[in-house]
């Protein structure tokens, strides 16, 4: 009932593409304040979207109801229905943990462990109990190379993971989440700490890995989502405003308010 | 004189006055070791190490009591760190703001500023007494490991709260539970601090005299402890009946001062160790 609601409304967005993440009435609030109203819309599987949107839009506390980190804040709640391959994971019953091993998340601050690369990726491994040296040898250097990183560091994985430069920390960081395989990555502004150059890298990095994962990315940077996303939706006061494919919401939006986000006339 | 001028001198005049103050504070501290060089030096040899007082003390070396410290400060930090560390943990970790976790924090800080001797009589009467233990090396070390406890919580506390939350974020986005974060990533990254801290509380107890002289330091052994339950000699307490009670002040005084020397070494070996343990660990750890 609510998908068709959300469908007439133009919100379902894509139609003839296979559903990763599904997303019904979605409220959340932190303490009083609601932070996100009625969000509906479907992302596919093996495509990057992008969520856009002028700071304290909801962009980020969305993509953090993802992998339940609101959960931490204790004034959070959270009121809908998010299905990721047809399972709700607000439910009560779901396993948090389990869930975070499938979605993993790379962060708007670079922030590797104070521990060598290896011990980096290999934190999420360990985690699921794997103890041989071998296996988790393949796990680092198929990470690494999944991240683009493994050339820069092959001859100093034992050293920390801090040393290296802010835009190879983001790789790393990437890497690390990837080690888990995971199938959604979860990316809350990757290149906002980064200088160009290491954002061309990190962009690149991302239009690599959306063949194996579903990617979903906040960014502040219009011009990014334009050149790495399949789907974008645009924020607005905690209102998704418009969902749809990244050509069409650059070129033609329905919304005047898009519009006027898009062509720099707020934000 | 121009006011530009005068503005100048006076400034480089207070850059002197400052200056001078900090010399000075050197100077005490500095006259301060000479003194005890001057005096103590000629007591110093392998043997003073190595053999325990005889003659009524007056002669032979500090062994026991020099031994009687290090077990003091083994059972003492045995049981304050992972105490300390463990409160510590909770206050930043888990307790919530509630009037009785305010409460709590609150006693611990105020432990710090109760005078040691009040540990001892503490001790006197818990350990000693109550528990049945008697005046022995447990009993110091316990009373000992109460009164450096505020500090080792604290300083823990502060350490896990200077983890930075991206680190915790990190961990459990990646499917870590509570404990497995803690144990992982906030104690190691914590531990160099910590380890600063435990070294402060060592200092702090292989110095203190008043809470071991009622709960288990020997005015003299003949030997050294063998039991938890045997009484110790300790350097704190050696050098105060020597300076107090020899029967021939004359004779105890180099004994004496050579016997300052070495818990003034101890305690500053301690440290150096901890710098040089904080500095690997830094540097193993990329900060």
């Amino acid at each position: 009932m609510e998908y068709n609601s959300a469908k007439r409304e133009g919100l379902a967005g894509a139609e003839e593409m296979p559903v990763k993440i599904s997303t019904r009435g979605v409220d959340l609030y932190y303490g009083d304040r609601q932070v996100l109203k009625k969000i509906s819309f479907d992302m596919g599987e093996k495509m990057v979207t992008a969520f856009i949107g002028p700071s304290g839009c909801g962009k980020s506390s969305y993509l953090r109801c993802l992998n339940r980190m609101n959960d931490f804040i204790s004034s959070a709640r959270v009121e809908g229905i998010i299905e990721i391959d047809g399972e709700n994971i607000l439910a009560a019953d779901t396993d948090v943990i389990a869930l975070r091993r499938r979605v993993g998340m790379v962060f708007q601050k670079p922030n590797p462990f104070p521990m060598s690369i290896y011990d980096n990726i290999a934190y999420g491994p360990r985690l699921n109990g794997i103890k041989d040296r071998g296996t988790l040898d393949g796990i680092v250097e198929k990470s690494l190379r999944d991240a683009a990183i493994w050339e820069e560091v092959r001859d100093k994985l034992k050293s920390p993971g801090t040393g290296l430069s802010g835009g190879q920390q983001q790789r790393l960081c990437i890497a690390r989440a990837v080690a888990t395989q995971p199938d959604i990555l979860l990316m809350d502004e990757p290149t906002s700490a980064l200088d160009p150059m290491s954002t061309a890298r990190v962009e690149e990095l991302i239009r690599e890995l959306k063949k194996d994962y579903t990617v979903v990315i906040v960014t502040h940077n219009m011009q990014q989502a334009a050149r790495i996303s399949d789907y974008t939706a645009f924020f607005l006061l905690g209102d998704l405003i418009e969902y749809d494919r990244t050509a069409k919401i650059f070129t033609s939006p329905r919304d005047r308010r898009t519009e006027d986000y898009i062509s720099g006339r707020f934000g | 004189m121009n006011r530009t001028l005068l503005r100048k001198t006076y400034d480089r005049l207070m850059t002197l006055v400052f200056c001078l103050f900090a010399l000075l504070l050197t100077a005490v501290i500095g006259a301060v070791a000479a003194y005890l060089i001057k005096n103590g030096a000629s007591a110093l040899s392998w043997e003073f190490l190595t053999e325990a007082p005889r003659d009524g003390m007056l002669a032979g070396g500090i062994l026991t009591p020099l031994v009687g410290t290090m077990q003091l400060v083994l059972v003492s930090m045995g049981v304050a760190l992972p105490v300390g560390i463990m409160t510590g943990l909770y206050f930043a970790e888990y307790a919530r703001d509630t009037w009785l976790v305010r409460l709590m924090r609150i006693s611990i800080r105020s432990l710090a500023g109760v005078p040691s001797v009040i540990f001892g009589l503490f001790g006197l009467s818990l350990f000693v007494v109550f528990m049945r233990f008697g005046s022995c090396l447990l009993s110091a070390g316990l009373t000992l490991a109460c009164l450096s406890l505020p500090l080792v919580v604290t300083v823990a506390e502060q350490a896990f709260l200077a983890v930075p939350q991206d680190y915790r974020d990190a961990s459990y986005a990646l499917g870590a539970t509570k404990y497995q974060t803690i144990i992982k990533v906030v104690l190691p990254s914590a531990a160099s601090t910590i380890i600063t801290g435990a070294i402060l509380a060592v200092g702090r107890v292989a110095g203190e005299t008043a809470p071991i002289m009622f709960t288990g330091a020997a005015y003299f052994a003949p030997d050294i402890a063998k039991s938890l339950f045997s009484q110790v000699m300790a350097l704190p307490y050696h050098i105060y009946v020597l300076a107090t009670s020899a029967t021939d002040p004359e004779a105890a005084a180099p004994i004496e001062y050579g016997a300052i020397l070495v818990l003034i070494g101890l305690v500053m070996g301690t440290s150096a160790v901890g710098v040089i343990a904080r500095a690997r660990l830094a540097e193993r750890n990329g900060r």
